[in-house]
């Protein structure tokens, strides 16, 4: 599922069924849609409606009638790109007075794990348990809509549209562990450095990161390289930089939000010059069939690597790129 | 000019900027259905920490030119690397310094195809060695998409024909002649009845859809010589015609380098300028010879000129 804004009341609600190749879209105005959080007195908070519009009613009727239909479908990822008043892109928060929170509300049927603070409503990128399974339980992830945006057109390039995009690369949940991810993963140095000793084998960094109370968030990332990447290596710097080029730009002509000061605006654009490097790296996996995974259990404070932990295949190993399926099944046959 | 997507990424405590990714000239040679082309690039590095001064000079960086044809395949054309000694440093009040970087570079590509040129910059040291950080320093600009067209026979040609050499106090011809490719001979010939010592100095390919009767206005800029008359036209006959003007050389010139510029304009259009300059040490045997200087013209067009199919600047 994706729930992608459009414009300041506009939204679509897209919903990609698996192996299909296109999402259904419902597109509709938030002006009317009035949600309201109340406390239950036995604890906890839900959503109420008060006041909804059709389009809404027919968005989400369109997604129950087909779990009905087949009891056996689920939800395997599900990502909301709402515009933040966050200045950092890891941390979306939405005010009571935005369209975005009541969007965000009347489609919290599915968990949506938040914190509603005196701010609006908190959604912390990495909050999700990270002792859990990453995606096995799946609930609404918030990206920045830049951000994935960007990342959709870079495994998506045949999206029709920016919504059907984003419900597709909610049914590709590594990639969105990937966009979740904490601190700086490769470097193109990096890469090219494997490239040139000729590393066919997992490579792991530990991306030293620390959340918003400070504690530690350290995430582990992992490439392995292609049999196509290595002979093509003498290309990655070019590929890089014009993807990077690429994404600097795009993300940066996301409207700033307005009345920033200079610090908040400084944060602003060291996200943008991080998330710009986060998407060239995966574009160049991407077009060089290098491999790439997360591991968001890594983020867990008490979280100790093992030996299994260069397996990709094993537990824990998001995917956010495949490696180039042909090379990788030949070295497994010649392992096995 | 320069892509809007150009820069260089932040690290090591200097700020990166791309200032200029340019075609200098390029010029089409029909023999080899390539087309010469002259880039410029040029980047600055400011420092942000004083406590790391040497970063941006301890190695060469290194600027590797690209192009990329339609099918989306890209092929390295040059690479230069920029060593400390190549480097302007510009020191600022606050003790920071500016590096500014810029390297010229010469590459042939397939003429009647359409290229997009890139420009990638990055230190040497980068290369080759672990960054965890994702800030390896890197730099990249384009170009907007550039159209070499297809191999073309030039109508005719536009030539500068002076002396080398001249002496103070002494008046000189600076003489252009258009004439079909085909008559050059017959061109120097007359150029060389007006001056024996006059010499060609630049020649540029006329646009091939010049038709007869075509005014082209000429305009001649010899700063710290006197042109009394420095303005002419002739009409394009498809023939060989000339156009003279006189120079006189003040007897107080400064000795050295001098340059030259013909602005020529085609129908009223600007097509094309000059501004070149030589450094040559004169072979002098005599008093007379201390006091020559040399003095160039060539022809080349402006950037904005959409006629020219043989030559382009920016």
């Amino acid at each position: 599922m994706g729930l992608h804004q459009l414009s300041a009341e506009r939204f679509a609600f897209a919903v990609h069924e698996q192996g299909s190749a296109s999402a259904a879209v419902h597109e509709f105005d938030a002006g009317a849609l009035r949600m309201a959080l109340v406390q239950h007195a036995e604890g906890g908070a839900g959503a109420v409606s008060q006041g909804m519009p059709s389009e809404v009613a027919r968005a989400r009727d369109a997604l129950f009638e087909r779990m009905h239909r087949d009891p056996d479908c689920g939800v395997t990822g599900a990502v909301m790109s709402l515009r933040s008043a966050s200045d950092s892109w890891h941390m979306t928060v939405l005010p009571k007075d935005s369209p975005g929170w009541h969007v965000a509300l009347a489609f919290s049927f599915f968990p949506l794990p938040i914190v509603v603070s005196e701010q609006g409503l908190v959604h912390l990128s990495y909050s999700r348990s990270p002792a859990a399974v990453p995606y096995a339980a799946p609930g609404w992830n918030l990206l920045h809509p830049a951000v994935a945006q960007q990342a959709a057109a870079i495994v998506l390039p045949d999206a029709h549209s920016a919504a059907e995009g984003i419900a597709r690369l909610a049914g590709r949940p590594g990639l969105v562990s990937y966009l979740l991810g904490m601190g700086d993963t490769f470097s193109l140095s990096d890469v090219e450095q494997l490239a040139r000793t000729g590393q066919t084998t997992a490579s792991i960094v530990l991306a030293l990161a620390s959340g918003l109370q400070g504690e530690d968030r350290t995430w582990m990332y992992q490439v392995r390289l292609s049999e196509r990447a290595l002979s093509q290596a003498g290309q990655f710097a070019l590929v890089y930089a014009r993807a990077k080029s690429h994404h600097l730009e795009a993300l940066a002509r996301h409207p700033a939000r307005d009345g920033l000061d200079r610090h908040q605006l400084e944060i602003r654009e060291a996200h943008i010059v991080r998330f710009a490097h986060h998407l060239a790296l995966l574009q160049l996996c991407a077009e060089f069939g290098i491999g790439l995974w997360s591991c968001p259990m890594s983020a867990a404070q008490n979280y100790q690597p093992y030996a299994g932990d260069v397996d990709p295949l094993a537990s824990g190993w998001a995917e956010a790129v495949p490696l180039e399926a042909a090379s990788y099944e030949k070295r497994l046959d010649a392992h096995l | 000019m320069i892509g809007s997507r150009a820069f260089v990424s932040q690290g090591h405590g200097l700020l990166g900027t791309v200032t200029r990714f340019a075609i200098l000239a390029t010029k089409q040679d029909l023999a080899r259905g390539t087309t010469h082309i002259r880039l410029v690039l040029e980047w600055t590095l400011e420092e942000q920490l004083r406590e790391r001064p040497e970063d941006a000079l301890t190695t060469p960086w290194r600027a590797s030119f690209s192009g990329r044809d339609a099918a989306g395949v890209s092929t390295e054309l040059a690479a230069v690397d920029v060593t400390a000694d190549q480097v302007r440093l510009e020191r600022r009040d606050d003790g920071t310094r500016l590096f500014h970087f810029r390297t010229e570079t010469d590459v042939d590509l397939p003429s009647g195809l359409s290229w997009q040129l890139e420009a990638t910059i990055r230190r040497v040291e980068s290369i080759g060695t672990l960054h965890s950080p994702v800030d390896d320093m890197l730099g990249y600009a384009d170009l907007p998409e550039l159209v070499l067209p297809a191999r073309t026979v030039s109508t005719g040609d536009a030539a500068v024909f002076c002396p080398p050499v001249v002496a103070r106090a002494t008046a000189f011809l600076v003489q252009v002649l258009l004439y079909p490719p085909e008559c050059i001979a017959q061109a120097r010939d007359q150029a060389l009845e007006a001056d024996p010592a006059a010499q060609r100095r630049g020649v540029l390919a006329l646009p091939p859809d010049l038709t007869r009767g075509t005014r082209l206005d000429l305009h001649l800029e010899m700063p710290s010589l006197i042109v009394t008359e420095p303005d002419a036209w002739l009409s394009w006959t498809g023939t060989t015609t000339a156009s003279q003007f006189e120079a006189q050389v003040p007897a107080d010139a400064a000795l050295g380098n001098a340059i030259g510029r013909v602005r020529i304009s085609i129908a009223g259009v600007p097509f094309g300028t000059a501004s070149e300059a030589w450094r040559s040490v004169l072979p002098c045997d005599s008093r007379a010879a201390t006091d020559l200087f040399r003095v160039a013209s060539t022809l080349r067009p402006c950037c904005d000129c959409k006629r020219g199919t043989s030559t382009l600047l920016n």
